[in-house]
């Protein structure tokens, strides 16, 4: 009758040891891809790319509807109204400058995490 | 004759056997990474489907000369619906549920998706801030995120303190029921 003699055992040993590596780095790994998309989607979830858009297109529609009006105050009340707003609401510090102050338009947002500063010099002035 | 030598061999090609076999299914399961399910992903998906929307909405469909000759921008369906005041509220909850529910399916061609909107339309008065409903269910659901837009009105109706052209805030939180 076979018998597991000192040498087999000793080789099943070795083999049972390099495949418990090998599960132990595959559990690394799938814990690995947890964090990554965890991370991923924090990361896009804080950026505020969708608020930077929206606020530069904001400035164009107010630019185009308004800066051709001439009671000033249209404008400078918008300004006002973003300023007010997005420190209420948005928690961010929102700057606009631009005419009749300015002949360029300004933009300066802060959220305490992301700071974007921007001057505009439309085509079309 | 039956008898037991070389019964330990054939065990262990059994075990060698189930080994490979089990090698190789988690190698061939293993070569395409899924990320698990994490509630931060469909935040993430839902806030950028609400902002996407919202940008559609936001965005003017064509531009006119006015009496002055300059150039302006026809106001977007967004615009439309809050330069009605209060009572733009239906047809905006029509129109951001329609688009944001609106599935693509090889099958059934339209399937809808079950995501659910409450809107606040934010107005500065001197230096405070007000709000308005407008339109939208209440009784929203865990993993509800908040997207926003600036909307620029003309008429001011929205605001109940202050009929006058101005920038207000829309918010809006969706979930998925």
């Amino acid at each position: 009758m076979e018998r597991i003699n000192l040498d087999d055992a000793q080789w099943i040993m070795l083999m049972g040891f390099i495949i418990s590596v090998g599960i132990l780095f595959l559990a690394v790994i799938v814990n690995q891809s947890m964090l990554v998309g965890q991370t991923t989607a924090e990361s896009v979830l804080e950026f505020p790319k969708s608020d930077i858009q929206d606020l530069r297109s904001e400035v164009r529609t107010i630019k185009t509807n308004w800066a051709a009006d001439p009671d000033p105050a249209i404008i400078l009340g918008m300004k006002e109204d973003i300023n007010v707003l997005a420190l209420q609401r948005k928690n961010a510090v929102i700057n606009i400058r631009g005419p009749p102050d300015d002949p360029n338009w300004i933009i300066h947002y802060n959220n305490g995490v992301t700071q974007y500063d921007e001057t505009i010099v439309y085509w079309d002035i | 004759m039956v008898n037991n030598e070389g019964q330990l061999y054939t065990m262990e090609g059994i075990a060698a056997a189930l080994l490979i076999l089990f090698t190789t299914y988690i190698v061939l399961t293993s070569t395409t990474i899924i990320t698990p399910g994490e509630t931060h992903i469909s935040d993430m998906q839902l806030e950028t489907l609400g902002n996407d929307v919202l940008a559609i909405m936001d965005t003017p469909a064509s531009a006119s000369y006015d009496a002055a000759q300059t150039l302006q921008f026809d106001p977007s369906d967004l615009e439309t619906y809050v330069n009605l005041g209060t009572a733009g509220a239906p047809g905006f909850n029509s129109r951001f549920l329609a688009l944001s529910n609106a599935m693509y399916d090889p099958v059934t061609v339209f399937k809808q998706d079950r995501i659910k909107c409450n809107a606040k339309v934010y107005y500065r008065n001197a230096n405070s801030v007000g709000s308005v409903d407008f339109s939208g269910s209440k009784n929203y659901r865990e993993n509800a995120v908040v997207v926003t837009r600036w909307v620029n009105t003309k008429t001011g109706a929205i605001n109940p303190t202050r009929n006058e052209p101005q920038t207000v805030l829309l918010e809006v939180t969706l979930w998925r029921e």
